[in-house]
């Protein structure tokens, strides 16, 4: 018993030891055409307040990637729309010796108050889709970086409301207390008022766990309710949550309610692409693009250059007209003009450490 | 002592006139809440009692039912399997990550899930019949550690397909077709059924099951009768895995990826129904027709009140206060005896 | 030691001990007699010291009562007594019953133990010999190690050392159900918490050590055969209940002890261990369990009875070994013996 015990012990200690010794890889040699401050040993935090879904881990992704090509050490943290843990993590991320932070979806009750020690600290900050406001007062030296979730509702909303006259719609939605779905409900109640369509039932999550299988169950029993011809249209205003009411919708066959969306992701792609595919379109930003923006930004500021107070990213609708046979998340520029590749905010001396981290 | 016997030999007990119809409530408190409830949503929404939306609700209740009747199997020993929802989310993981990163064939990768996860069921028992941690304590270590390596595994815990992995290497597999039918109806209703039905059979009518409940009843008693205490254990918890690894497989073919602790979210409901189930027709036992019983009830109130548009965010009000009810017809009565 | 000590800091006159060395190893033993003797000379405390272990009493004490049956005997100077006079105030002079032996001729051996010791090293090299159509009495007072020997030969300490022999073969009993497959039972001391199930039907706990033999492939039970057996036991053993589905919690003390007994009779055991059978149970009852006990010598048994109740040894046993703090201290032939001889060994007497 006693040496079973100590061979799992030692075999955590081994596991632990061996992560800690690969990630200690320091430059030695201080490249020339580089600022010196974003040289040897920078480390970044990215902590992110949502449920964990394809979007979160591109935005992570994206991130990291770009970061970890400057030659950082990236960490990554999500506190799946917990707020108390999410101002925990943030907090403890500024205890410890972090270079810079990407705060993503902080709630504007808390997010000024929580990145001030930061601040104040000396770290440098990125914030997506988190408002830092106290008193109309911002923080000074935070790049705010917004994807415009107002455009991408007017976008999949427009789609919604060309389907017919005043069509019927289910909306899938949740919240109030998430900003991006907030802002999408802005303009979905703009659009209510103004009489371009019609709100049959609001569905949404319980289990914040298993969101889309939640949301099937839901979505399950309203189609029951409404029998075919009744529902023109399925609003998603998540697409975490539109892959559940489309399941649903599958597995009812009912085809003849088309639906739309916003965010995009890998698996949106594949069930949009599906044969008798009722998901129409969906409207996205890149995640993995925002993740890169956060990260030229926050690598910028850390190289003492001069960065934006905020920075919008591009909306763009995504059709199922336009998906190819091998459209991925990775090619979906081939087809969408500006999509995933940006050169904003990309400096020289980035393409240096680019090139350096290669070997 | 004594007098107790005497009490037998007089069988003139006194009985209350409330006597006989609390016990049928508490025998059947849960049969007919479910009853009730039908009637109450079928009078309110017309569209409750179609065909399509019964076949609806069994579906819906599918996977809950699979990862409840596992938890059933660690109940019987007194026991408590906390980790089934991670299990079942490591599950998932795996089979996922077999058909996109490693193109593995259908069989062969649900197979491969079920038998990794049985690794979770060895641990549970090593911790709880080896080390002697109590059921709860040692299932909720194992619930976080496995919670932890189906992320750590999956690098962060999504996958799905054409998604890249962590370090960048692109992914060619795809889910096949085969696999997305487990979930389709009737299948997965099936499939359901099958884990009820021989589960109840294993119970109710094995050596296994009758020795299960002794050991659950009194483990030293049933030490001392010469049962092999610790090795049913472990088989009570080996099960327990398999089937919340089963509902995780479900739950891919379902939601076709995986995502971060995507069985987590079935842990409490598998546990609601699992207790609603102990009660049914008076068993005072977990129990797999008991526990399929409870999931329907579970299963029914969400899909009516969905369907009565009650507001997603109040639905767990209604949903907790109706279980407090079906439970406390059983218990109510119980405390008496 | 607290609590003298609190009793001490309260200055009191008086120290009543209520056998404070039950709980105390030797070498505490020795500690806490240390202290009571300062405390009566130098503090000047009276102190009573209430103990059934003769041994310590002659040890510490100057004066001695003696009570039996809620009356005081006698009290004399410790120096004008001896232990077997003490022994005989105990159980009063009038003891002189008849032994009901029944006549068994005793058979090859059956069972041999050799230096049987357990993790705890409580039991002490115990060694013990079971012979077939046997009754081997285990004697001794509370706490001498007659539970801890059962259950250390029925393998529920699982590293004890010392060899158990069960018809000239060597067996090793890790745990109960090894121990039930090599033809050993065991109906414990703690009915209600080890020997029978008490929330399950009388039916299932008669079947419970045996249930094997009521299977068809796939271990898949046959209920109706075992009903049939159940029946069958509950009338043979004359257990009061309604039906075999009564639950046990329901029967009288005396009746879930035939249960208890009754799982065994289904089984192949070769050696029974009776530990405290007649605890909690009603004198009808006892005398179907003696002489259900004595049914099963004759059938070729081996049985080991322990008990602290000398009458109830006296009455059933062949042969008895008495044990004092986990070791066997004396071996009797029962109709050589009687309660005093007995009391003067289970008590430490030399």
């Amino acid at each position: 018993m006693k040496k079973l015990l100590f061979l799992l012990l030692s075999l955590v200690l081994l596991l632990s030891a061996c992560n800690s010794s690969d990630t200690t890889t320091a430059t030695a040699t201080k490249l020339e055409n580089v600022p010196e401050s974003v040289q040897g040993g920078i480390k970044i935090a990215i902590i992110r307040n949502l449920p964990a879904d394809d979007h979160t881990k591109q935005f992570l992704d994206g991130a990291r990637q770009e970061g970890e090509a400057f030659g950082f050490k990236v960490d990554t943290m999500i506190a799946e729309n917990n707020d108390a843990k999410f101002q925990e993590l943030v907090a403890q991320a500024i205890q410890q010796d972090y270079d810079g932070l990407i705060i993503s979806h902080g709630k504007a009750d808390y997010s000024y108050d929580m990145i001030q020690p930061a601040i104040d600290k000396g770290m440098k900050v990125v914030t997506f889709d988190t408002v830092a406001e106290k008193d109309g007062k911002k923080l000074e030296g935070v790049t705010e970086t917004f994807q415009d979730d107002h455009k991408l509702a007017e976008l999949s909303l427009d789609e919604i409301a060309a389907l017919g006259d005043k069509p019927k719609v289910i909306k899938v939605w949740f919240g109030p207390g998430v900003p991006p779905l907030d802002s999408r409900q802005e303009i979905y109640k703009q659009y209510e008022e103004e009489g371009k369509f019609e709100t049959l039932e609001t569905v949404g999550p319980t289990n914040m766990q298993d969101v889309q299988g939640d949301v099937a169950t839901k979505m399950n029993a309203i189609l029951a309710k409404y029998p075919e011809g009744t529902v023109d249209a399925v609003w998603g205003s998540w697409d975490e949550m539109a892959k559940g009411a489309y399941k649903a919708m599958k597995d009812n066959k009912r085809d003849d309610i088309k639906m739309v969306s916003i965010d995009v992701s890998n698996q949106d792609i594949n069930l949009m692409r599906e044969e008798g595919s009722n998901w129409i379109a969906t409207a996205a930003v890149d995640p993995f693009l925002i993740g890169q923006m956060n990260m030229r930004l926050l690598a910028k500021k850390l190289a003492g250059d001069e960065t934006p107070e905020s920075y919008n990213l591009e909306a763009r609708l995504i059709k199922q007209s336009d998906l190819k046979e091998d459209t991925t998340m990775f090619n979906l520029d081939q087809i969408i003009e500006g999509w995933g590749v940006s050169d904003d905010h990309n400096e020289p001396w980035m393409d240096e450490l680019r090139k350096e981290f290669k070997k | 002592m004594e007098q107790r016997a005497l009490k037998i030999d007089n069988p003139i007990k006194k009985e209350s006139p409330w006597q006989k119809p609390l016990n049928f409530i508490n025998n059947w408190g849960t049969v007919i809440a479910i009853v009730v409830l039908i009637v109450f949503f079928a009078v309110a929404v017309p569209q409750f009692m179609t065909g399509s939306n019964i076949v609806n609700i069994m579906r819906s209740i599918s996977i809950v039912t699979i990862i409840a009747i596992g938890l059933t199997v660690s109940l019987t020993v007194n026991g408590f399997d906390l980790s089934i929802g991670s299990t079942a989310t490591l599950a998932n993981s795996l089979v996922v990550s077999f058909f996109v990163w490693y193109s593995l064939p259908t069989g062969i990768s649900i197979a491969l899930a079920l038998i990794l996860a049985l690794s979770v069921a060895l641990f549970n028992a090593f911790l709880i019949v080896k080390i002697k941690i109590p059921d709860l304590f040692a299932t909720l270590a194992t619930m976080f550690i496995v919670e932890g390596v189906a992320m750590t595994y999956t690098g962060g815990g999504s996958i799905s397909v054409g998604m890249p992995r962590l370090d960048g290497t692109p992914t060619n597999g795809t889910i096949p077709s085969a696999f997305a039918l487990i979930s389709q109806t009737p299948y997965i209703i099936i499939l359901m059924l099958i884990v009820v039905g021989s589960v109840y059979f294993f119970l109710k009518h094995t050596k296994h099951g009758r020795y299960l409940y002794m050991i659950g009843g009194n483990i030293e008693a049933s030490r001392l009768s010469g049962i092999p205490v610790n090795r049913y254990r472990t088989l009570a918890y080996v099960i327990s895995a398999l089937l919340a690894a089963l509902g995780g497989v479900v739950l891919a073919s379902q939601i076709g990826s995986a995502q971060i602790n995507a069985g987590g979210g079935y842990l409490m409901p598998a546990v609601a129904a699992a207790f609603i189930g102990s009660s049914f027709a008076g068993q005072g036992k977990p129990n797999a027709i008991g526990t399929l019983v409870g999931a329907t009830l579970i299963g029914i109130l969400e899909n009516g009140l969905v369907m009565m548009s009650v507001p997603y965010y109040s639905l767990n009000i209604i949903k907790g206060a109706v279980l407090a009810l079906a439970l406390a017809s059983t218990y109510y009565t119980r405390r008496k005896n | 030691m607290v609590l003298i000590a609190r009793a001490i800091v309260h200055e009191r006159k008086f120290l009543i001990l209520d056998e404070p060395t039950a709980p105390l190893s030797n070498r505490e033993t020795a500690e806490l007699f240390r202290i009571v003797r300062e405390l009566s000379k130098n503090q000047g405390l009276g102190i009573i010291f209430i103990s059934h272990r003769l041994p310590e009493l002659f040890e510490i004490c100057e004066a001695i009562s003696i009570m039996k049956d809620g009356k005081m005997i006698t009290t004399e100077a410790i120096k004008s007594i001896n232990q077997k006079k003490v022994i005989e105030l105990m159980l009063g002079k009038s003891f002189n019953e008849a032994h009901q032996k029944h006549q068994i001729p005793i058979g090859n051996t059956l069972l041999k133990v050799t230096n049987l010791t357990d993790e705890a090293n409580f039991l002490k090299n115990v060694s013990v010999v079971v012979k077939e159509h046997e009754i081997v009495g285990i004697a001794g007072l509370v706490g001498a190690g007659k539970t801890e020997l059962c259950k250390a030969i029925f393998g529920e300490n699982a590293n004890s050392s010392g060899e158990i022999y069960l018809k000239n073969k060597l067996v090793v009993n890790q745990n109960p159900s090894q121990a039930v497959k090599n033809g050993f039972a065991l109906v414990p001391e703690e009915r209600r918490k080890e020997g029978v199930l008490v929330d399950e039907p009388v039916f299932t706990n008669l079947t419970a050590a045996s249930l094997k033999r009521f299977t068809l492939p796939f271990s898949i039970l046959k209920p109706d055969r075992e009903r049939e057996k159940a029946r069958k036991l509950i009338e043979s053993l004359g257990i009061k209940t309604p039906n075999e589905n009564q639950k046990v919690s329901l029967l009288s003390g005396g009746n879930q002890q035939k249960v208890a007994v009754g799982k065994w009779l289904l089984t192949d055991a070769e050696l029974l261990m009776f530990d405290e059978p007649t605890k909690g149970v009603d004198v009808g009852a006892k005398g179907d369990i003696f002489d259900l006990i004595t049914k099963l010598a004759e059938e070729g048994k081996g049985i080991i009875y322990a008990s602290s109740e000398l009458n109830e040894i006296l009455n059933v046993t062949d042969r008895i070994y008495v044990m004092y703090d986990g070791q066997i201290v004396k071996e009797l032939v029962t109709s050589e013996t009687n309660e005093e001889e007995i009391l003067f060994y289970s008590t430490g007497g030399q």
